[in-house]
């Protein structure tokens, strides 16, 4: 006979019981375990999903430029990862349409591919050894066509053989927002007949970015794409399939290709061009955007230092008119030159002599121009332009200069080649024979004209000072540069094309293919580290399922404690024959060791059963909150090897408050197997008495508290403490008030049953308290959280969620005319009946940094978010409700405008949704997230406002001209927000898909959007429900359980009262109304505290509350334990005491 | 040697306290045996819970071997208890989810000695005839081989005193006679004081001395009848 001997017999003894604790326990820990496989499978199921999305992929260069495709095959040859395959791509987002049916799919990502790619994006253990792509040999018999992925097909309702529209992008040479950018050809459309269906396993799902919501895929031969882009031997992409790449090894692949790719780079490869003008020595860097960029610019520049040439740099631009006092000049160029080019000395005046620089004020004309305006050294010259204004906006401008000299048209002065070259300009035989992507009036074109152009070309009639030509065109300097090309002297000695070799590989040598967006990402790395999520689920769901957990251990300890109830005498004879209280008690807590061990072991698969429930929940009907259909189970040993302790534990500490007091009592008095709380005297601990006196006015201080910080990220906390005080408040309240003992003298009838039922419930205070306090917490849990589930706002203010706006629409390719004033929508060519409905609307575009979505309906963490340039019109409106720290009380507008003000510290000011900083960022109010800028650069954001509640959840919003800063090549709206009145809304956003099919624009109401966003709020309120729901049942469980136990112990008092002229009907009412009494309590003491929780913000926004909702959430909660309870009551009271009364 | 001094003990409630034992002594020898008698409620069993140091007194004194045991911090109350005193309840107290031999084992258990002692609790299973009983639970023993089972566990570690509150309540008068028999062989066979609380007057007759409890005061029988 052994301890353990003893505690084992005693358990097998009393396995039914046993049986039930333990089962208590595992309801515990199946919750506890649960929540944090919950954790496991949502961690597990994004990091699979997102991998399973990459295929091999590993790294990947995504270029905000286009290369030339071959990098691909010199980089192995470069040392790149012997291992490693690399396959070049295009890829472009854009529309897919089902030819015949017009069926639309917006955001299809399209890739341009080459035979191999699927070897290379395809999972490994499918072989990748598919050849998927039809007509994917340029030149080859088999013709063209596409292959879709099933995703696409199913939404489209494609088949293979039919004919799928593609609208994408078409980028221009020249940045659309400069003169020479082609706004009226951004975007490109191709016809091709499907070929088939690419399998996900074979690399048809790929994505690069993680992402829920699967993607849409069209994969087109490589050469059709650039054929379409007019774009020959171009990618954007090139992908790494590296093998054994883990994140820990990610350098050591990043490394090679990072070194690989510098030395594999060539100017062309970043847009540089270099011009050699063998008759005049000279050599010319310049840009294929026409505009040298900063980056060009400074990769020249260190070029020129490392070759110690002579150079000049230039500005060359057009003059829609020279104007003098008599006669006028069309369409001239004009050419701002540094002094360096002065000083070379080849501007001379008709008499040889060298004119010199002109000043800031000056203008040198060359002899021809001179002589068409009849003007000389000292006259006056007006020069009209236009500038790029907004969005595709050109405005006129005009600058007068002194004319300070006429050169003479020598062969150094009358150069072309100041200009860069620009198709459809530069290269055609006539000067009507322009083709600019400005408004361009052939009538004013002269037979002079003609004929300079059939002799000179190109070549600059005015000569400027440099910086007088940039302060007048190099609008935006820091995104599209400020010079044209700058030109290096062929030094004496050297060959023109000897001195071009030697600038090319300065040049090459400078270049850091970083500074031009060419960066290679481990999007294998990436993706494993968005997958850790948003949100810790663990403790979301350890969160959601606390109370659950607390119902199961209270009520584990309520059976257990009844076990020993039951056991009274035999601990009297325990302590009769020596054991000591301690010793005792360690025997009764290894019996509740054992217990709560199996129960936790037994609660392992509970909680698969449990994280499986959830799982299934959150793919079917709570789809909302995490809109990911992949969740699958998934269980890391930690979780075991954590959870079961841990639920083990808290059962075992739950045993052991439940223990308190059962053991105080003298053996004499356990022998005798008298309650505790039967015991004469037995009221309330002083705890319990202290707490019933101080609580109300805790209470009432925490409600004022909490009235104080609403709106504030301390209100969730306000919320539960004055909950939680509340509740206990009023469970000390209702202890305190059962020693009271009602009068039964002066009362008869149904008046004495109540009292007599009173007298009941409080005989057992501890037993009865953890039923009331079960059924009072499920109470306000879930009455309390229907009172916050939201619905999108009715009301149409300008402070509301929705901003004021019906309309919130997108496009994938950036519209490259205002759509908000009436010039741009006539230049995007809206129908006439768009442009009316319009007419009635205000539209407010924002540039936008396509990226990673933050509002609550991501799970991956945003790495990239989404970002939009918020431009002043929009600011001034001040539209959301809106706050920041350092401006009280100023207006919505005044805070928006905080975009525009620079941080002392560089810092790029942001503003947020609050929901999407504070819970999908996890940042706040003047704190700070680092992205990074097109080059790669890291950039610190820095929230200087959030909006409350808004519309805006997916995107991070910063000042215009900062976004253009950072985002240099995000030329034109992708996003918009428009007001509209609801009657004409959805004529509007009907005539606006139609009219910009070809940029993919997309549509749809606000309320929508935003009840999009409120429903993953709603639904994790409904699951925090449900699982409040299942402590209800706990709840009323331990009410059928403690009923069933009191009538056992009281079977011959109840048989006494029989034979006392009781009749059973009467006990039967009796026991009812005691244990109803009970589950009413809880009810009240619920929907106290969940008044109290509540009020606070029902104070302050009536409205924002489901007031009628909760309502009707409680009044169901009172019908259900209503009926459970009398029912439940009912059966044990009508099976007991019958067996009760024959046993006695 | 148990002795008890000038004991009383009251219990409070509204209205004043109620005296239960007032002054009460005496002296009882190891082999010694004395049955106390009395009318429900006269606090007989209170005085056999202060006598086996489930309650205290509320004055007065009572030593076991020269030890006052209220004198001592629970622990160590407990190990007194176990070592000095062995108890036979009116109802037998048997825990049910052990064997016959299992609970006599009981109060070895207390200090971790169940397997050292075995032998022992044999023998005494045997000695009250209960051999062939030693592996049975107590839901398949008669009432009499549970009060057997019952005073074989109060010997099991040779206490100085066993108390038998009523050992013969709930039994039957044969029965009750078989157990008479083995409580009255006790002293002599075990050394032990053993105090008997009984209304039965036929039990009362097997020992040397028997003493009335009357308004809490404790006499001699032949005193009292005096």
């Amino acid at each position: 006979m052994t301890a353990t001997r003893y505690v084992l017999r005693g358990l097998a003894h009393r396995r039914s019981t046993s049986l039930t604790v333990a089962l208590g326990v595992a309801v515990g820990a199946s919750a506890l375990i649960g929540a944090l496989i919950v954790g496991d499978s949502m961690r597990g199921s994004l990091r699979e999903h997102a991998l399973k999305r990459l295929g091999g992929v590993t790294h990947a260069l995504i270029a905000p430029r286009f290369f030339r495709a071959g990098l691909a095959s010199v980089l192995p040859d470069a040392g790149v990862a012997d291992d490693a395959r690399l396959a070049p791509a295009i890829l472009l987002t854009g529309g897919a349409e089902h030819a015949e049916s017009r069926r639309r799919s917006n955001g299809a990502q399209i890739f341009g591919v080459e035979a191999g790619f699927f070897r290379t994006v395809a999972p490994e253990d499918v072989g990748g050894a598919k050849e998927l792509l039809p007509g994917g040999i340029p030149g080859s018999s088999e013709p063209e066509g596409c292959l879709i992925n099933a995703v696409l097909a199913s939404d489209l309702g494609v088949r293979t053989g039919d004919e799928l529209l593609l609208h994408f992008a078409r980028p221009g040479d020249a940045p659309a927002e400069t003169l020479l950018g082609r706004r009226d050809d951004t975007t490109a459309a191709l016809r091709l007949p499907v070929r088939g269906i690419a399998p996900d396993e074979a690399g048809g799902g790929l994505s690069l970015r993680p992402r829920q919501k699967p993607p849409r895929n069209v994969f087109v031969p490589l050469h059709v794409l650039q054929r379409a882009l007019r774009r020959d031997g171009a990618a954007n992409v090139l992908l790494v399939r590296a093998s054994g790449s883990d994140s820990d090894a990610s350098d050591a692949v990043t490394a090679p290709l990072t070194a690989g790719l510098r030395s594999s780079v060539t100017p062309e490869d970043v847009g540089i061009r270099i011009r050699t003008d063998e008759a005049r020595r000279i050599v010319s860097i310049e840009s294929d955007r026409l505009l040298i960029d900063p980056a060009t610019e400074r990769v020249a520049e260190a070029a020129i230092r490392r070759l110690g040439a002579s150079a000049t740099r230039v500005l060359a631009y057009l003059a829609n008119d020279v104007d003098a006092t008599q006669a006028s000049v069309p369409y001239s160029t004009a050419a701002g030159l540094d002094a360096e080019a002065f000083a070379w000395g080849d501007f001379r005046d008709a008499q040889g002599r060298d004119v010199g620089a002109p000043g800031d004020d000056g203008a040198l004309l060359n002899a021809w121009t001179a002589e068409q305006l009849g003007a000389l050294p000292g006259d006056t010259v007006t020069l009209r332009y236009f500038v790029a204004g907004g969005v595709g906006e050109l405005l006129t401008r005009e600058r007068a200069f002194r004319v300070v000299g006429v050169i003479e048209m020598n062969e150094a002065a009358a150069d072309a080649g100041f200009v860069p070259e620009y198709p459809g300009i530069t290269n055609v035989r006539r000067l009507t024979d322009w083709n600019p992507p400005f408004p361009f009036d052939f009538r004013k074109v002269r037979d002079a004209d003609e004929a300079y152009w059939d002799e000179h070309r190109a070549a600059p009639k005015i000569f400027l000072n440099l910086a007088a030509a940039q302060a007048m065109w190099a609008t935006e300097p820091d995104r599209h540069g400020r010079l044209t090309s700058i030109r290096l002297r062929v030094p004496e000695g050297k060959t023109p094309a000897a001195f071009t070799e030697q600038v090319r590989a300065a040049l090459t040598a400078a270049i850091d293919p970083a500074e031009f967006g060419l960066l290679w990402r481990d999007v294998r790395g990436e993706a494993l580290a968005a997958a850790r999520g948003t949100t810790d689920f663990s403790q979301l769901f350890l969160g959601f399922s606390f109370f659950l957990i607390a119902a199961a251990a209270m009520l584990a300890a309520l059976l257990f404690r009844l076990s020993v109830e039951r056991r009274l005498r035999e601990i009297g004879v325990l302590a009769a024959t020596g054991f000591a209280p301690s010793r005792i008690r360690g025997m009764l807590l290894s019996e509740g060791a054992v217990l709560a061990g199996a129960g936790s072991v037994a609660g392992l698969l509970g909680a698969a059963g449990y994280a499986w429930g959830m799982l299934s929940g959150l793919r079917t009907w709570w789809s909302a909150a995490a809109n990911a259909p992949f969740l699958s189970l998934h269980v890391e040993a930690a979780t075991a090897v954590i959870g079961v302790p841990a639920a083990a534990l808290t059962a075992l500490l739950s045993m052991m408050a439940a223990l308190r007091g059962a053991l105080r009592e003298s053996p004499r008095r356990l022998l005798s197997g008298a309650l505790p709380e039967t015991a004469p005297g037995g009221g309330p601990s002083r705890l319990v008495r202290v707490f019933s006196r101080i609580l109300p006015l805790t209470c009432a201080a925490m409600f004022v508290l909490a009235w104080l910080v609403r709106g504030t990220a301390a209100e969730a906390g306000a919320f539960f403490a004055v909950g939680s005080l509340t509740l206990i408040a009023g469970l000390s309240l209702a202890r305190v008030r059962w020693r009271r003992r009602a009068r039964l003298g002066a009362r008869a009838g149904p008046g004495a049953t109540l009292a007599l039922a009173a007298r009941n419930a409080a005989r057992h205070p501890g037993r009865s308290m953890t039923t009331v306090a079960l059924i009072a917490s499920a109470t306000f849990l879930v009455v309390s959280i229907q009172a916050f589930r939201q619905t999108p706002d009715d009301r149409d203010e300008l402070a509301g969620a929705a901003g004021g706006f019906e309309l919130v629409a997108e496009c994938e390719t950036p519209l490259p005319y205002d759509l908000a004033i009436p010039t741009g929508r006539e230049s995007l060519g809206l129908a006439p009946r768009t442009r009316e409905l319009l007419g009635g609307a205000q539209v407010f575009p924002f540039r936008l940094l396509s990226g990673d979505e933050t509002s609550c309906t991501s799970l991956y963490v945003p790495t990239r978010p989404r970002i939009l340039g918020v431009e002043e019109r929009f600011m001034q409106r001040g539209a959301f409700a809106i706050r920041a720290n350092e401006a009280p009380g100023a207006s919505s507008s005044a805070l928006w405008s905080l975009l525009n003000q620079p941080l002392d510290d560089g810092a790029v000011p942001v503003i947020g949704d609050e929901n999407a900083v504070r819970w999908q960022l996890h940042s706040g109010l003047g704190r700070e997230i680092v992205i990074e800028d097109e080059a790669g650069r890291p950039t610190t954001l820095r929230f200087v406002a959030l909006l409350k509640g808004s519309v805006l959840q997916s995107e991070l919003m910063i000042g215009d001209a900062a976004f253009r800063r950072l985002f240099p090549t995000a030329a034109g709206h992708a996003f918009f927000l428009i007001d509209v009145p609801g009657e004409s809304a959805s004529a509007l956003a009907t005539a606006l898909e139609g009219d910009l099919r070809r940029f993919s624009f997309d549509a749809e109401p606000v309320r929508v959007r935003l009840k999009a966003f409120l429903e993953v709020q709603n639904t994790y309120l409904s699951t925090f429900q449900a699982i409040g729901g299942f402590g209800l049942i706990l709840g009323t469980f331990g009410l059928a359980v403690g009923t069933a136990r009191n009538i056992l112990e009281r079977r011959s008092e109840l048989a006494l009262m029989r034979a006392v002229g009781y009749a059973p009907s009467t006990l039967r009412r009796l026991i009812v109304i005691e244990h109803l009494a009970l589950a009413l309590q809880g009810l009240l003491i619920g929907l106290a505290a969940a008044a109290a929780a509540v009020l606070p913000r029902l104070l302050d926004e009536p409205s924002s509350l489901r007031l009628w909702s909760a309502a009707g959430v409680a009044a169901a909660i009172g019908l259900v334990t209503w009926i459970t309870c009398t029912r439940v009551t009912r059966q044990v009271a009508r099976d007991e005491i019958v067996a009760a009364l024959r046993r006695e | 040697m148990l002795i008890v001094e000038n004991v009383t003990k009251e219990f409070p409630r509204r209205g004043g306290a109620l005296d239960i034992l007032r002054g009460v002594s005496f002296q009882l020898a190891p082999g010694g045996a004395l049955a106390v008698m009395g009318p429900s409620g006269c606090g007989k069993s209170t005085l056999l819970n202060i006598l086996g140091t489930l309650e205290p007194p509320t004055s007065g004194r009572v030593t076991i071997g020269g030890e006052d045991p209220f004198r001592l911090a629970p622990q160590a109350l407990a190990r007194f208890r176990n070592r000095r005193i062995g108890f036979v309840f009116q109802e037998h107290h048997l825990l049910p989810h052990l064997t016959a031999l299992e609970n006599v084992l009981l109060p070895a258990l207390a200090r971790g000695e169940g397997a050292d002692l075995s032998d022992k609790a044999v023998a005494l299973l045997g000695r009250v005839g209960l051999s062939d009983r030693r592996d049975h639970f107590p839901a398949e023993m008669s009432g009499g081989e549970r009060q057997r089972a019952a005073i074989a566990r109060a010997l099991l570690l040779s206490p100085s005193v066993v108390l038998a509150d009523e050992p013969t309540g709930n039994l039957d008068r044969r029965t009750a006679g078989e157990i008479a028999d083995l409580l009255s062989e006790l002293p002599r066979a075990d050394k032990v004081a053993l105090v008997v609380v009984t209304h039965s007057e036929a039990l009362a007759a097997r020992f040397d001395r028997t003493c009335e409890l009357i308004d809490g005061v404790l006499a001699d029988k032949a005193a009292a009848q005096a």
